[in-house]
C-alpha cells in the first residue's frame, strides 16, 4: 500500500517536523509557538526553525506525488498507458545545443561582471539553444523512424538555421578579421592578408586533389582555423586598433598608419 | 575471427578489447565531438569522472601548499604572497575538494554504474546530463580562475575594486557548478525511480543505487540552500557598497557558506561511501547481504542526518545553535548509523571463515578504510557537539570534514575498482588503487589527528586554523599528511589513466580487425 | 513527407518528466526558503534591536492580495491545460494555456507596479535589500515556470493523436503549484506580517 519512495520521503517529513518543533523550543520558542508556525509565541531561531519546515514541506510533498505514481514503478507506467509490457526509455540522439547552452549560460555569468553586452549575447545564447533542444526532443519523438525524424526536424528548423547561422558566421569571420587587420600594422596587415588567402587556396587545392584524405582531418583543420580567427579577433579586439592619423588638407583627406601601443596626438579611433 | 584471437601480444589489451565490443547498447563511436554531443549516460558519467579526478590533484596541491603555509618553515601570509591569497587559497582547498572532486566524482560512477544497476538502458535526461557536466565545467573553471585572479569568498585585509569584481565572479561561478551538480543529480534519481526496470521495485535496488538516490535527496535538499546564500551575497556585493552580506573586505561571505562544510552538511559527500562499502564487501566475499532493507533503513537514517543548511551559524550565533538539542542530537547520532554499518558487514564477513586473497582485495581494505574512517570522522563531529570539550569553533570542524573527505575518496577509489569495467572498459591496477587507499587513508588520518589535536589543545578559534600553539609536531604531521594524502590522489590517477591507455589500444586493435 | 506512412513511435516511459520535474520543484521550494528565512531572521533581528523594517505605509497590501487571487485562479486554469491535455481537447487546452499566461503577465505587471509604488532602493537598507531578492526571485521562479508550463502544453495539444502527453503538463503543473505556494508565502511574510 504504501511505497518504498513514500516511506522514505514521509520519513523525511516526520523526522523534519520532529526536529522543527525541537529545534524552535530549544532556541527560545516559548507558549505555542513552534507548533503554531508563530502565530501564538516565539518560535526560536528562524534560520534553523524555518529550514527545518521547508525541508518537512518539500519530503511531503514528494512522498504524496510518489505514492499517487506507485513510486513510478514499471507496471504501474505500463497500467498507465494501457499496455501489457513497460516502454523502454527511447534513444536520444546526439545534440549540440545542451553544449552551446552551457556556454551560453557561462557567458551570461561572466556578461554579469564583465560587460552587458557579454551578458546579453550569452542569454540569447541560452534562448537559442534551449528552442533548438525542444525541437530536438520533440523531432526525437516524431515517428518511429530516425532518419524520417531528423529530416522533419531539418525540414523545420534548416530554412531558419541556414540564414541566422550563415549570417553569424560571416558577421564573426568579418569583425574578427577586420580586427586583426586593423590591429596589425598596414604592412603586416598585407602580409596576414595575403598568406591566409594562399593557405586557403592551397588548402582548396590539396581537398580537390585528395578527395580521399580523412575527413576528420578537414574537420579538425576547418575547426581550428575557426578557433584561430575567433580568438586572433578577441585579443586584438581586446589590444584595440592601431592609430589613425588624420592629415586634412583643403582638397583631400589623407591618413597614415601607424602600428603603436601608445596613443598619438592626433585623432584616435583606437 | 574473434577479437581475443587479435594479433595483440597484451593479454590486458585483448580483454579490454572484449570489453570494447560488449560495452553497453546505444553508446556511440568515440570521436572528437563525443563529448560536446553525446547522449550516453555512461560517456557523460566517465567525462565527469576524468575531470573530477584532474580537479583532485589541483586541490591535492593547494591543500599541500596550505598545510606548508601552516607549518613553522614559513608564514602562512609568505607561501601566496599575502594573508588574502592565502585565505582565498584555504577556502579554494574546501570548496574544490567537495564541488569540484567529490560529488562529481560521485556523480560520474553513478552515472555509469547506476543504470545499469536499475535495469535502465541509459540514464534519464541524457541531455540535461550532458549540459550538467559542461555547465560544472565551465562554472569550475570560472570559479577556480577568479580565485586566481583576486577573488574568492571573502577577504581577511582589505580588497581591490578588480578584486571585488573577481569575487562576484567566484560566486557566479559557484552558483553554476552547483546548480550543474544538481542537474546531473535530478538525471539520476529520476533514473532510479522511474527508469527501472519491472523485476526491481525500488527496495530491491542494489546498496549503492539506493545510497545514490537517498544522497540525490539530501544533495536536493541541502545544496539549493547554499545557492540562495549565494543570491543574497550577490545582490548585496553588486555596484555599490555592500549593506550587510556582500562585504568583500571581510570574510563574512566565506562565513555565510561555511556551513556546507561543517556538520552535519559535510557528511552530505559520505551517504554513497555507505552503498559502494556494501556493495564492495559483499562482492569479495561472494555473498548477498541477508538483510537489505536494513541497509536501506542504515542509508536512510544516515541521509536525514547529513541534512544541512538548518544549521547556518553566521546568523545563529554558534553558542544558540549548539544549546539547540537538534544541532547536539544530529552530531551525535551520526555516529549510529557508520557503526551499525560496520557492525553489519563485519557480522557478514565473519559468518565464514575469509580467505587471504579476501583480507588483501584492495576493495575489501578499501571499504573498510573507508567506513573506519567516516566512522572515526563522525566520532570526531559527535566529540565536536558535546559543549564542555569546546571543539565547536576550533579545527575540530576540519578533523570533521578531513575525516569525510578521506573516506569518500577512498571509496570512489574502490567503486572505480569494483566497476572498472563498466568505467573504463579496462581494469584499474591493484597495485596502484591498493596504493592510493593506503596512501589516502594515512594522509587522510593524519589531518584528521593534527586538526583534533590542535583543536583540543588550541585556546583560541581561529577561523583558518593557523594557531596550533606552537606545536611543531603537528604541524609537520599536517604537511605530512597533505603531502602523502596528495601523492594518493596521484596514484589513482595514474592508474585511471593506464586504464584509459589500454581502452584506447583495445580501440586500436578493434579497428584494425574491423579494417 | 508523408508521416503517416511512417511506423509509430515508441511508447515511452509516461513518469520519467514527471519526477525529474518534482524533483526539481523540491530543490526550487528549498532555495526559496532558503531566501526566505534569511528574510524573517533579518526582519526579527530588526524588531528585536528597535529598528524600523519598512517604512510606515510604503508596502501596500492589495496589490499583494490581488496578486493572491491572480494565482489561485491560475491554479485553476493550469489544472484545466492538463485535463485538455488529457483528454486531447486542444480548444479547452489553448483556452487555458492562454488565460494562465495571461494571469502569469498580470501578476508580473502587479509586482512592477508595486516595485514603482514603493519606490525602494535596493541600497536603501537590509530590509529593501531581501525585499528585491525574495520577490525578484519569485519572479525568476514564475517567469520560468510560465516557459515550461508553455512549452509542455503547445507540445501536447499539438502532438499525434493518441499520445498521451498530458503528464509532461502534469510536470509542469506540479512545479507552478509550488511557485503559488511560494507566494503564498511572500504574500504572508512580506506583505502581510511586514
Amino acid at each position: 500500500m504504501f511505497t518504498t519512495g513514500f516511506k522514505l520521503f514521509f520519513g523525511l517529513f516526520g523526522a523534519f517536523v520532529v526536529a522543527a518543533l525541537i529545534y524552535g523550543y530549544s532556541t527560545g520558542g516559548d507558549s505555542v509557538g513552534p507548533l503554531s508556525l508563530g502565530w501564538k509565541g516565539a518560535v526560536g531561531d528562524h534560520i534553523g526553525y524555518g529550514l527545518l519546515l521547508a525541508l518537512a514541506t518539500a519530503s511531503l510533498m514528494i512522498s504524496v506525488v510518489l505514492v499517487s505514481y506507485r513510486d513510478a514503478d514499471a507496471d504501474a507506467q505500463a497500467r498507465l498507458q494501457n499496455l501489457a509490457e513497460v516502454p523502454t526509455d527511447s534513444t536520444v540522439t546526439a545534440s549540440f545545443w545542451p553544449v552551446s547552452a552551457s556556454f551560453g549560460v557561462g557567458a551570461a555569468v561572466l556578461g554579469l561582471v564583465l560587460h552587458p553586452l557579454v551578458f546579453i549575447l550569452g542569454l540569447a545564447l541560452v534562448v537559442l539553444s534551449l528552442i533548438e533542444w525542444t525541437i530536438d526532443a520533440w523531432a526525437d519523438r516524431a515517428t518511429g523512424d530516425t532518419e524520417a525524424n531528423r529530416a522533419l526536424r531539418n525540414r523545420i528548423m534548416a530554412p531558419l538555421e541556414i540564414p541566422i547561422f550563415g549570417a553569424l558566421a560571416i558577421g564573426v569571420v568579418v569583425i574578427a578579421a577586420s580586427r586583426i587587420l586593423l590591429n596589425v600594422s598596414q604592412l603586416q596587415a598585407v602580409t596576414v592578408a595575403g598568406v591566409v588567402s594562399a593557405l586557403i587556396l592551397a588548402g582548396a587545392w590539396l581537398y580537390v586533389a585528395r578527395p580521399g584524405q580523412s575527413r576528420r582531418l578537414v574537420r579538425v583543420l576547418g575547426a581550428v582555423a575557426a578557433l584561430g580567427l575567433l580568438l586572433g579577433g578577441v585579443l586584438a579586439a581586446v589590444a584595440g586598433e592601431r592609430d589613425f592619423e588624420h592629415h586634412h588638407s583643403d582638397d583631400h583627406n589623407e591618413e597614415s598608419y601607424e602600428s603603436s601601443s601608445e596613443p598619438s596626438e592626433g585623432e584616435n579611433f583606437g | 575471427m574473434t577479437l581475443t584471437e587479435s594479433a595483440t601480444a597484451d593479454p590486458q589489451v585483448a580483454s579490454a578489447a572484449t570489453a570494447v565490443t560488449t560495452s553497453t547498447p546505444g553508446s556511440e563511436t568515440q570521436t572528437l565531438a563525443q563529448p560536446f554531443v553525446t547522449s550516453d549516460g555512461s560517456a557523460i558519467g566517465r567525462l565527469f569522472v576524468m575531470v573530477s579526478l584532474l580537479w583532485a590533484m589541483f586541490a591535492a596541491v593547494i591543500g599541500a601548499l596550505v598545510a606548508f603555509g601552516r607549518s613553522d618553515a614559513v608564514e602562512p601570509a609568505e607561501v601566496f604572497a599575502g594573508l588574502n591569497a592565502y585565505f582565498r587559497m584555504w577556502t579554494l582547498y574546501r570548496v574544490s575538494l567537495m564541488l569540484l572532486v567529490l560529488l562529481p566524482l560521485l556523480l560520474g560512477v553513478a552515472m555509469v554504474v547506476v543504470p545499469r544497476q536499475v535495469g535502465a538502458a541509459n540514464l534519464a535526461f541524457p541531455r540535461a546530463a550532458l549540459a550538467a557536466f559542461w555547465s560544472w565545467l565551465i562554472g569550475s573553471v570560472i570559479m577556480v580562475v577568479s580565485v586566481l585572479a583576486g577573488g574568492g569568498w571573502g577577504a581577511l585585509d582589505g580588497v581591490t575594486r578588480n578584486e571585488g569584481d573577481a569575487m562576484a565572479l567566484t560566486l557566479l561561478g559557484t552558483g553554476l557548478v552547483i546548480v550543474a551538480l544538481l542537474m546531473g543529480t535530478l538525471s539520476l534519481a529520476a533514473t532510479v525511480i522511474a527508469l527501472r526496470d519491472a523485476e526491481t521495485s525500488l527496495l530491491d535496488v542494489p546498496p549503492f543505487a539506493w545510497s545514490m538516490l537517498v544522497a540525490s535527496a539530501v544533495w536536493l535538499f541541502t545544496l539549493p540552500i547554499a545557492i540562495a546564500n549565494i543570491v543574497v551575497v550577490y545582490a548585496d556585493l553588486r555596484g555599490r557598497a555592500a549593506i550587510a552580506f556582500g562585504r568583500a573586505e571581510s570574510p563574512d561571505i566565506w562565513l555565510q557558506l561555511d556551513w556546507l562544510f561543517e556538520q552535519p552538511a559535510v557528511y552530505l559527500m559520505a551517504v554513497p561511501v555507505l552503498g559502494i562499502a556494501a556493495e564492495a564487501v559483499s562482492a569479495v566475499l561472494g555473498t548477498r547481504f541477508g538483510r537489505p532493507e536494513a541497509i536501506a533503513a542504515i542509508v536512510g537514517i544516515f541521509a536525514l542526518l547529513a541534512v544541512g543548511g538548518w544549521s547556518q551559524d553566521y546568523f545563529t550565533a554558534p553558542q544558540d545553535l549548539r544549546d539547540g538539542l537538534v544541532y547536539v542530537a544530529f552530531g551525535l547520532a551520526a555516529v549510529v548509523p557508520v557503526a551499525a554499518l560496520i557492525g553489519a558487514l563485519g557480522m557478514q564477513a565473519t559468518q565464514n571463515p575469509l580467505k587471504p586473497q579476501q583480507l588483501i582485495d584492495t576493495r575489501m581494505i578499501g571499504a573498510a578504510a573507508a567506513l573506519l574512517v567516516l566512522g572515526a570522522a563522525t566520532v570526531v563531529g559527535a566529540l565536536r557537539v558535546i559543549e564542555p570539550l569546546d571543539l565547536l569553533e576550533s579545527s575540530a570542524t576540519w578533523a570533521v570534514f578531513h575525516g569525510v573527505v578521506t573516506a569518500v575518496f577512498i571509496a570512489a577509489v574502490v567503486s572505480m575498482v569494483h566497476w572498472s569495467s563498466e568505467l573504463f572498459d579496462a581494469s584499474v591496477s591493484k597495485r596502484a588503487s591498493g596504493a592510493s587507499v593506503l596512501l589516502v587513508g594515512a594522509g587522510g588520518g593524519l589531518l584528521v589527528l593534527s586538526d583534533l589535536v590542535s583543536g583540543f589543545i588550541s585556546e583560541e578559534s581561529d577561523i583558518m586554523a593557523l594557531a596550533l600553539d606552537g606545536s611543531v609536531l603537528l604541524n609537520v604531521l599536517n604537511f605530512v599528511g597533505s603531502v602523502t594524502f596528495a601523492l594518493g590522489i596521484a596514484a589513482i590517477v595514474a592508474a585511471v589513466a593506464q586504464a584509459m591507455r589500454v581502452r584506447e589500444a583495445a580501440e586500436a586493435t578493434l579497428q584494425a580487425s574491423t579494417a | 513527407m508523408r508521416t503517416t506512412a511512417l511506423p509509430a513511435p515508441v511508447a515511452t516511459r509516461p513518469r520519467t518528466v514527471a519526477v525529474g520535474s518534482l524533483l526539481a520543484t523540491g530543490a526550487a521550494f528549498i532555495a526559496f526558503a532558503g531566501l526566505v528565512v534569511i528574510y524573517v531572521q533579518q526582519r526579527q533581528h530588526a524588531r528585536a534591536t528597535g529598528q524600523e523594517w519598512f517604512p510606515e505605509g510604503s508596502v501596500e497590501l492589495g496589490p499583494a492580495g490581488m496578486m493572491m487571487m491572480t494565482l489561485v485562479l491560475s491554479m485553476v486554469t493550469v489544472q484545466w491545460a492538463v485535463q485538455a491535455a488529457r483528454t486531447e481537447d486542444r480548444p479547452h487546452g489553448f483556452i487555458a494555456l492562454a488565460v494562465t499566461l495571461l494571469f502569469g503577465a498580470a501578476v508580473i505587471n502587479q509586482f512592477w507596479f508595486v516595485y514603482a509604488d514603493t519606490a525602494f532602493a535596493i541600497d536603501d537598507g537590509v530590509a529593501q535589500l531581501l525585499f528585491y531578492v525574495v520577490t525578484g526571485s519569485f519572479i525568476a521562479m514564475l517567469l520560468a515556470g510560465l516557459a515550461m508550463f508553455t512549452v509542455t502544453t503547445i507540445r501536447a495539444l499539438m502532438g499525434s493523436p493518441g499520445r498521451d502527453l498530458a503528464h509532461t503538463v502534469q510536470a509542469a503543473a506540479i512545479y507552478w503549484h509550488m511557485c503559488v505556494l511560494c507566494y503564498f508565502i511572500v504574500w504572508y511574510v512580506v506583505f502581510i506580517n511586514k
